[in-house]
């Protein structure tokens, strides 16, 4: 689910960057920095221009200066049981992996309408109904969270199949 | 019946302090046995559960039995009432002999007995001795005489009444629940433990039940009421229960192998309870793996139990055989002299060593001892006596020689009872592990919060969230149903957890995946599949041993190896952690085998080496967090995570196999990074923090220079140089970038041909045009002294008073030898200088590794006039690349080695010259290529900087330049060093000295490196 979201930022600052650019070093910086950036809980997709830049402060023995930023994104957090679109990454006998945007899923056997099957003799390897449900690498799908686990910049989540409506999407 | 209300006061009064004892399974028939004498007793006797309880009140039933058997006993009753008294003294009255039985009993009381017998016992004997004597005969007399006067109704009446409250008592106690045990008092028969022959305390207890059941057969009484051994707990002992020592002792006399030569000891009240305890033993279950108590040589040794004999008392169990197969045995001990000291108790014995039977070792020395059955895997030999299979012993033991408890096996010892399987992987019967470490482990596995369901009993589907666990009891919150919100308690045997799917849980315990964290993608029953973190593979486990885990957590955390970690396995090994498990590594080693290694077996963790260079198979360097691509094969792509000698340890998050390494020799990789990871490894990215670099990729500070207006090559004859055509001559038509497309002479037709490979002649004389100076074949000269430079140079100006106040420096930088060499003609030492910094050395500098790109981008082109003069983004970057891997594949060059800082910098550097006057870092800190190229760009930096004077700078000022700076020099050294190792580079300093000054062939020497077309 997207979500608009106020954050905050700190920025260090390299002296060089000291002069007249200075608000466009910190705005590139945090685009750089920030967006696609995952917290674990959610990612940032993208960050609003207007933001506002704290008072740098010069800190002590690196001569860089710190800037806080307070700024406004468009974040995504996945929640449990959202329905996603994704695209297959990799496809295994136990299963296949979606990368959907930044998170990670893994749509297990037992997540699979037991219509779908592992062909392995495939290439590339795939799972298929042998109609017209293939899912092998790169293809779109649609999934459904089940659970997420996040670490500290990386989401991770198990999805399922086994509803209506869910399954790879037709090209 | 006072006597009986006494003692139940005392019971409840104890109540509390009791344990349970438990029944001994072993003693009950015993004891079953005897009172199959008392036939009533066991009638009332109907439910025996409780061993305590059942012993007393089977007392008490025995009391009464007596007095219903020995009815002429009518004193009995009287004493009874008596609540001081005890009972066996009643039936001392009626024997004559009593002062002479007392006399016993004292002194055995006083052998053992200490508190309560001794408290009573003054008071037996003042009875026995005092004058109240002959009132207790009247008394009793009297009583006799009443009792014989009741009619047989009464009496009945009596009975009936006693036995209906005792009956009504036990329904009570029953109905209580847990059973208040009645405990032995002073009031109850004595205990004596009695010595026999260890082994036979069986069949003595035999014996004496059928003793007693001839007693009782033949209508005498039985003053005994139980006799019992305790088993393997107290061998050599047997114990009767009995009023009086002589009543006990009447019975065993004639038994055979009890020792009636030593006394028997009384045991005290408040012992006796013990002696019926069941000591708690873990059952024993095949596969399991047991420690060895006896015999003193396997003593503590790890054993499994292959059978357990259905007697309950023998098992097999397979043992590691500690052998010397004669090596220690006295060759000249005299052949009779069989009588060995035994050994000093408790002493260690010198043992041999655990090692797997050897057939050809037993056969050296006891040919005569070794016989041999069966054959294959079936193969048994009986060597001494002993049976070996497999290599293992074979031995029949009794179960109290093996102990199930605190087994703890390590993975030392498992190692010897590890599977061998069809294919020759010998794997470690990991069940066996597993019910073995799961036996250790004690304590319950719930753990508040944990959503838990009753799967069994009266409240079965309820379910809640334990709330708290004391010992084997969870009380839980329940959360769904009518009981919603109600804390009820549980027994942990009928929870079982709750998990649904997508949760987050950890293996806690009893299965091999203990420490696994994964996702629950699958419950039934209570079986759970999960989806593992670490493997990325399905596992499945029981819920109990599930518990939900943080977000994430570290697999093997009490381990000092970690996933991907490069250990040394042995001297000539090393191989990379796949992963760890609590007693083992998988580990893949650098022949990309997988091996499974205890922590013990890999010696040290060998680290990262952050230098460690490798080639691939086209000559480009390597490094640490590269991609790679295998060649070949299944031409895998990963990143380097380790540089082993020439081996690479690549990993890629893709693949599933071995935690996605694979090992690849480096000859047989391509790497794929144009840019190498370590660029970005090492300190902050000067280039982005730069803010004029930022400039130039925000805006259009520094676009790719442009020539203006028409290419003056255009319409030029040239001759081509190099490729098909080779020495063919034609006329520019038009010019694209750095393609000329020519109009050959010879034939009719316009082909495209890098302008560097061009040489402009003069149409009608055929001689070459110094279309850029001395250096015919080095186009770029040429250019930028006539056209291109033109161009440029406006160029200079433009973006550098575009760019800021520092560009006015380079008006200077204009003015500089250097270009106005660049004007004047390819000779002077400015171009030279150029070209020597520009072919190669500049290039190289800046090149550096990372910053090629920086240079390329937007920093070499500014500085030097662009792609043009280089022969475009691609060459310089190519002939670059090429110069640049032949000097970095040289492992000597330290210089190399700091390369990245100085590349970093060296993005800087271009631009910052201008920008700053060079009071950047990078200038200064320009010890590195980058400074080198901070000067090379210099032109605008280092003027300003020395003297702006075109003359100073151009005479020795070059080189003066750097000496100035002296992070120059390094650079240069840094350089020098670089290439030295490659054949052409010795002559580099050199040609760049000389460059200035025309030496004109020298200086694509060091810039040409073989490599680059460009420069031939």
């Amino acid at each position: 689910m997207f979500f608009f979201k106020e954050l905050e930022k700190t920025i260090q600052l390299h002296p060089s960057y000291f002069g007249p650019l200075i608000r466009s070093h910190i705005h590139r910086e945090l685009l750089t920095k920030e967006e696609g950036s995952s917290t674990g809980k959610f990612t940032i997709v993208c960050i609003l221009d207007n933001f506002e830049i704290s008072d740098g402060q010069v800190m002590a023995g690196s001569g860089s200066a710190e800037y806080t930023v307070h700024y406004k994104a468009i974040v995504w957090r996945p929640y449990k049981g959202e329905v996603v679109d994704g695209v297959v990454t990799s496809v295994m006998r136990s299963g296949f992996f979606v990368d959907c945007g930044s998170l990670q899923a893994f749509v297990g056997r037992n997540m699979i309408p037991g219509e779908i099957k592992f062909d392995a003799n495939a290439t590339p390897p795939q799972w298929t109904d042998n109609g017209d449900q293939i899912i092998e690498k790169n293809t779109n799908i649609r999934i459904k969270l089940m659970g997420l686990r996040s670490e500290v910049d990386k989401m991770y989540a198990i999805g399922t199949m086994k509803e209506d409506y869910l399954g790879p999407l037709q090209q | 019946m006072s006597g009986y209300d006494n003692r139940s006061g005392s019971e409840s009064e104890e109540e509390d302090f009791n344990p349970e004892p438990e029944v001994d399974e072993e003693n009950m028939p015993q004891n079953g046995k005897e009172r199959a004498a008392a036939p009533k007793q066991l009638a009332t006797n109907g439910d025996e559960d409780e061993e305590g309880d059942g012993e007393d009140e089977e007392n008490d039933e025995e009391e009464d039995d007596e007095e219903e058997d020995d009815e002429e006993d009518d004193d009995d009753e009287d004493v009874v009432q008596r609540p001081a008294k005890r009972r066996k003294k009643t039936s001392r009255n009626q024997f004559l002999d009593v002062e002479a039985e007392v006399d016993e009993e004292e002194d055995e009381e006083e052998e053992g007995d200490d508190d309560i017998q001794d408290e009573i016992h003054p008071d037996d004997l003042l009875e026995t001795a005092g004058p109240e004597d002959d009132r207790r005969h009247r008394e009793l007399d009297m009583k006799r005489q009443v009792d014989a006067h009741k009619d047989a109704e009464q009496l009945a009446r009596e009975l009936d009444e006693k036995y209906r409250r005792r009956e009504m008592q036990r329904a009570q106690r029953s109905a209580a629940g847990a059973i208040p045990l009645a405990h032995p008092t002073v009031n109850d028969p004595s205990i004596w433990g009695v010595k026999c022959r260890p082994g036979k305390e069986r069949e003595i207890i035999m014996a004496i039940t059928k003793r007693l059941d001839d007693l009782a057969n033949a209508g005498r009484p039985v003053r005994v009421y139980s006799a019992f051994e305790r088993g393997g707990t107290m061998t050599g002992y047997i114990y009767m229960e009995a009023d009086a020592k002589q009543d006990m002792i009447a019975v065993i006399e004639t038994i055979p192998n009890i020792f009636m030569g030593q006394a028997q000891i009384p045991i005290e009240v408040k012992e006796r309870p013990d002696l019926l305890r069941k000591r708690k033993r873990t059952p024993l279950e095949e596969g399991k793996f047991v420690r060895m108590l006896r015999p003193p040589l396997y003593r503590g040794d790890l054993a499994k139990v292959v059978e357990v004999h259905a007697n309950g008392l023998d098992c097999t169990v397979q043992i590691v055989p500690r052998l010397d197969y004669g090596l220690g045995e006295d060759a000249n001990a005299s052949v009779e002299g069989n009588k060995r000291k035994r050994p000093a108790f408790g002493k260690a014995i010198d043992r041999p060593s655990q090692k797997l039977f050897n057939e050809t070792e037993a056969k050296k020395k006891h040919m005569k001892n070794l016989s041999m059955a069966g054959s294959g895997s079936q193969k048994t030999f009986t060597y001494k006596g002993d049976d070996y299979q497999n290599g293992f012993l074979i031995k029949d033991v009794k179960i109290n020689y093996v102990s199930a408890e605190n087994v703890n096996p390590k993975m030392e010892e498992m190692q010897f009872f590890s599977v061998t399987s069809a294919d020759g992987t010998e794997t470690l019967d990991l069940v066996a592990v597993q019910a073995a470490q799961k036996a250790a482990q004690s304590g319950s596995s719930f753990v508040s919060g944990d959503n838990v369901e009753i799967y069994d009993g009266e409240q079965k589907g309820v379910r809640g969230t334990t709330v708290s666990v004391t010992g084997d009891i969870v009380s839980l919150r329940v959360t769904e149903g009518d009981l919603k919100g109600r804390q009820i308690e549980a027994p942990v045997k009928i929870l079982r957890k709750l998990f649904r799917e997508g949760d987050h849980v950890k293996v806690i315990g009893g299965s091999k995946y203990i420490d696994e964290v994964g996702m629950v993608t699958r419950i039934k029953d209570d079986k759970v599949t999960l989806l593992c973190d670490s493997t990325q593979t399905e596992i499945i486990v029981f819920s109990r041993d599930l518990k939900r885990a943080a977000d994430s957590a570290t697999l093997g955390n009490d381990s000092e190896y970690e996933l991907y970690d490069l250990v040394q396995i042995d001297a000539a090994t090393v191989g990379c952690v796949i992963k760890v498990d609590r007693e083992v590594l998988r580990v893949v080693d650098q022949n990309a085998n997988v091996r499974t290694l205890l922590h013990s077996q890999v010696s040290s963790i060998v680290g990262r080496n952050r230098n460690a260079v490798a080639t691939d198979r086209d000559g480009s360097e390597i490094r640490n967090d590269d991609t790679v691509k295998e060649h070949g094969g299944e031409g895998r792509v990963g990143r380097v995570i380790y540089i082993h000698r020439g081996v690479l340890f690549v990993r890629n998050r893709e693949v599933l196999e071995n935690a996605g390494i694979f090992v690849v020799r480096s000859a047989n990789v391509t790497t794929m990074a144009a840019k190498s990871g370590r660029a970005q490894a090492i300190g902050p990215d000067l280039g982005k923090l730069n803010p004029a670099l930022q400039a130039g990729t925000n805006g259009n500070a520094m676009p790719p220079p442009r020539t203006f207006g028409r290419d003056k090559l255009i319409g030029k004859t040239v001759v081509i140089r190099k490729g098909p055509y080779k020495g063919l001559l034609g006329i520019v038509k038009d010019t694209m970038n750095d393609e000329a497309r020519i109009e050959l002479h010879s034939k009719n037709k316009q082909i495209s041909v890098k302008k560097e490979l061009l040489t402009v002649k003069d149409p009608i004389t055929g001689n070459n045009m110094e279309f850029g100076g001395k250096f015919p074949n080095r186009s770029r000269g040429g250019y930028p002294g006539t056209t291109p430079a033109g161009g440029r140079t406006p160029g200079w100006g433009n973006s550098s008073s575009r760019n800021g106040p520092s560009w006015g420096s380079t008006p200077t930088g204009g003015r500089t030898p250097g270009w106005g060499g660049g004007g004047g003609g390819g000779r002077t030492p400015g171009w030279g200088g150029a070209t020597a910094y520009g072919g190669d050395g500049s290039r190289t500098a800046y090149g550096g590794d990372g910053s090629r790109t920086a240079y390329g981008g937007d920093g070499s082109r500014t500085a030097y006039g662009g792609a043009t003069a280089y022969g475009g983004n691609d060459g310089s970057r190519t002939a670059y690349g090429g110069g640049f891997n032949s000097g970095g594949r040289t492992p000597g060059g330290p210089s190399w080695g700091n390369a990245p800082a100085k590349s970093s910098s060296n993005n800087l550097s271009a631009p910052t010259p201008g920008a700053y006057n060079a009071p950047t870092p990078a200038a200064y800190s320009a010890p590195t290529p980058g400074a080198y190229g901070a000067y090379s760009a210099p032109t605008p930096g280092g003027p300003p900087m020395d003297a702006p004077t075109p003359g100073g700078n151009y005479d020795a000022p070059t080189p003066g330049n750097s000496t100035t700076h002296h992070p120059t020099p390094r650079g240069y050294g840094g350089y020098g060093g670089g290439y030295g190792a490659t054949p052409a580079a010795a002559p580099t300093p050199g040609a760049w000295a000389e460059t200035p000054w025309g030496g004109g062939p020298e200086t694509p020497a060091p810039s040409g490196m073989d490599e680059d077309p460009r420069y031939e």
